[in-house]
């Protein structure tokens, strides 16, 4: 039971996109995303002797998610809120003032239902998947999103189209 | 199609991540696996320490000397000297003083009061 490189590097060509957008809508910051994203599967790497390939993906979202999470502490810690201001720019057709909206909302919900919500639209996990990545129980993970979105297009008014 | 497309676009990651797990992954590699072999190193320890041993070694047996001698010249100075032709004193110890005459004999008689008391 000893991960292989390649299918570590599998996992990361898989996962790199959607960790990022996840990640993206929770740290605001390019770099760290790369950062957490970066150090989540050398985590994993360094354990590789215990991972067995079928969960490669499940244990990499969790190490991600709860790197992210000490970043945020960290940075409560710290008074840091960065946010990347080429964000609107290059890659994002709305203004800073959306995105920085946004944020905020985001920010506003509960972190285990934007977790829920972020994971749902970009993970490609199924409800249960996101439970276990998650540690909540399976039951819970269809309605957390949808008080989730529910209050996202409260907190952001018109600008939610879905 | 995402239900969130239009809030939550779908954002293309910086490129280089790959490469950077791969150059982390392989100095892990070199870290875990090292070019020279573990006898190498513990080889070199008990070098090292034979090598200190020995530098550490002749001074500690010097010192020991030294306090072993400096304690006999101690005890020595320190011993009562018994009268050759005298008293002998078991716990205890005897010291003996000038007299003036040729037919008596001094001596100051010590007692050990730790020890018992042993009629000679």
């Amino acid at each position: 039971m000893t991960l292989r490189q390649d299918a570590l590097y599998a996992s990361y060509r898989r996962l790199e996109r959607p960790l990022y957008n996840v990640l993206y809508r929770q740290l605001w910051q390019t770099e760290d995303c790369q950062d957490v994203i970066h150090d989540a599967y050398v985590r994993v790497w360094e354990r590789r002797d215990k991972v067995e390939e079928v969960t490669l993906d499940a244990l990499v979202w969790t190490t991600a998610l709860n790197l992210a999470r000490n970043r945020l502490r960290w940075r409560k810690l710290r008074r840091h809120e960065p946010l990347d201001d080429a964000l609107s720019a290059e890659t994002v057709t709305e203004d800073f003032l959306a995105t920085r909206r946004l944020h905020k909302a985001l920010h506003q919900l509960p972190s285990v239902s934007r977790d829920v919500l972020l994971l749902a639209e970009f993970s490609g996990l199924r409800g249960t998947e996101i439970a276990s990545v998650l540690g909540i129980p399976a039951g819970t993970v269809a309605s957390r999103k949808h008080q989730a979105m529910e209050r996202l297009k409260i907190l952001l008014g018109d600008n939610v189209h879905a | 199609m995402r239900e969130l497309e239009s809030l939550l676009p779908d954002l293309v990651p910086p490129v280089g991540g790959l490469t950077r797990l791969q150059r982390s992954v392989q100095a892990g590699q070199r870290m875990r696996y090292p070019r020279r072999p573990a006898w190498w190193s513990l080889a070199a320890g008990t070098c090292a320490l034979a090598l200190l041993t020995l530098t550490w070694l002749p001074g500690f047996v010097a010192q020991h000397q030294r306090t072993a001698k400096l304690t006999r010249a101690l005890m020595q100075s320190i011993a009562p000297a018994l009268p050759a032709d005298g008293i002998r004193v078991i716990n205890g110890a005897a010291l003996a003083l000038p007299s003036a005459q040729a037919n008596v004999r001094i001596y100051l008689v010590q007692s050990n009061p730790q020890s018992p008391q042993r009629t000679p």
